[in-house]
């Protein structure tokens, strides 16, 4: 039995997985935090190239996926992630940021970029009981720009109040995103229509669509239309697709609950 | 004229920044970033209100906001030192078509395609004002820091080269600062400016 010495080659070969692993970590970070992705191809390219010593980095970025490679002293790795879901946290999208521009002074490491990464993973978030108060006095102040009233304003903060709570409580479960946005609809419509009964002068339609700005992905296609303009046409239409089907499962669950509600 | 507040400051200004507020929230914005990024919502809402106001469309109107805030939001990102999509996107909310998303959906499933086709086509020319409302507001910002930092180099350059010929003992020598603007980090063609050799030599 003899231990053998690694070779330089081989050397090589665990530097650029490390390097890999830590830019493919970030990449997914990003992704999963909902930044562009373009923004998100860039900021990996850019961190890949600030590693001493990496001759060439190339990352693939889609809505679905991340592929990407490392040439470090002429050996290459190439590494896949997959992505499922994402949260907006625009905290870690601007931290990662931050990183990748100090990283093209200093010349990060992979172990480095590890460390702030890790770092990066603990930033604190707002509670699920904040969350779900702000969301509702941002529902409450959507009435004011579709030109409700004051009373309709106090109904949607509870139906919003309402939707939020059980929108975190659906997220734990792991549910289909798509019947978690219908049923939420469905609860909104209903909420709505209950609200209606209690004070008739208050408007339903009003009432309803404040409260599923919550929902609605909105903000999904004008970031679609970005990227296709940005040069990344493919994911442009996966994300429009999805905001389609979105505005499709929220439609129906509020469409439903009229009907329960016989309005 | 009250009528005149009702619309722009309590619907446009108050309106729209609640919800930027509460979105910021839900997307973990922090600290003066989130009332900054409130404001610009509020900027948004103000001028898209303005606009109907004033009888355009409403996808200039959507324009026109979007130019409006995404320069608030490029000089508060300036001004925070954080990346401007943390105030963009978050003030985009009020504006963004989702209402119209869902009323389009409503339509076909209630069979009235054509009412359906009208409110998407809407919805999406809607989304395109906005996106490229902001675009255009990036693009102009990125060409004029980039040129005026052009001018810089090259006015450096020139009183460098006067300066030789006429005195060579000590500005030959003079180093030059050019100040960092870190808020450019996140434009890929802005490379050069953090890396301080390239900027510096002549």
């Amino acid at each position: 039995m003899e231990i053998s010495t690694p070779t330089a080659s081989e050397l090589a070969r665990t530097k650029a997985q490390e390097g890999v692993c830590a830019i493919l970590r970030a990449g997914t970070l990003l992704m999963s935090s909902g930044a562009e992705v373009y923004r998100v191809e860039e900021t990996m390219t850019r961190l890949g190239h600030a590693i001493p010593g990496v001759d060439s980095c190339i990352a693939y970025v889609t809505v679905t996926g991340i592929i990407c490679s490392i040439e470090y002293q002429g050996q290459t790795v190439t590494r896949i992630a997959r992505m499922k879901d994402s949260k907006r946290n625009l905290s870690i999208v601007n931290a990662i940021n931050d990183l990748s521009r100090k990283s093209e002074l200093h010349h990060y490491s992979a172990a480095e970029i590890n460390e702030h990464l890790n770092q990066i993973d603990n930033l604190p978030n707002y509670s699920d009981f904040t969350t779900a108060l702000w969301g509702a006095i941002g529902a409450a102040g959507f009435v004011i720009f579709f030109g409700g009233t004051l009373i309709e304003m106090v109904f949607v903060f509870g139906i919003g109040l309402i939707t939020r709570y059980l929108s975190v409580l659906l997220d734990r479960l792991a549910i289909n995103p798509f019947i978690v946005n219908a049923s939420l609809s469905l609860i909104i419509a209903i909420l709505s229509v209950i609200a209606h009964l209690i004070y008739p002068p208050c408007n339903v339609n009003t009432m309803i669509i404040s409260s599923i700005m919550l929902l609605v992905p909105g903000l999904m296609i004008t970031n679609a239309l970005r990227d296709s303009v940005m040069g990344e046409p493919l994911s442009a239409l996966v994300l429009l697709t999805e905001s389609v089907l979105v505005a499709c499962a929220i439609a129906l669950g509020a469409i439903a609950g009229l009907f329960i509600m016989g309005y | 004229m009250d009528a005149l507040f009702y619309q722009l400051i309590w619907k446009g200004l108050i309106g729209a920044l609640l919800p930027s507020i509460g979105f910021g929230v839900l997307f973990n914005v922090r600290g003066t970033s989130l009332l900054l990024a409130g404001l610009t919502g509020g900027i948004g809402g103000f001028m898209y209100q303005l606009c109907l106001y004033c009888g355009f469309n409403d996808s200039i109107a959507n324009f026109i906001a979007a130019v409006a805030l995404s320069i608030c939001g490029e000089i508060f990102a300036r001004k925070m030192k954080t990346t401007v999509s943390t105030f963009t996107a978050v003030a985009l909310i009020p504006l963004v078509p989702g209402g119209g998303a869902y009323e389009m959906m409503v339509y076909f499933s209630q069979g009235n395609t054509l009412a359906g086709l009208m409110k998407g086509v809407h919805v999406l020319s809607v989304s395109g004002m906005l996106c490229l409302g902001i675009l255009s507001v990036s693009t102009i910002t990125r060409f004029f820091f980039y040129s005026k930092r052009k001018l810089a180099t090259t006015s450096e350059r020139l009183q460098q080269k006067i300066a030789l010929g006429q005195t060579k003992s000590k500005t030959s020598m003079q180093e030059i600062e050019i100040p960092i603007d870190y808020s450019l980090q996140s434009d890929f063609e802005q490379k050069e400016l953090l890396n301080p050799d390239k900027t510096t030599k002549p």
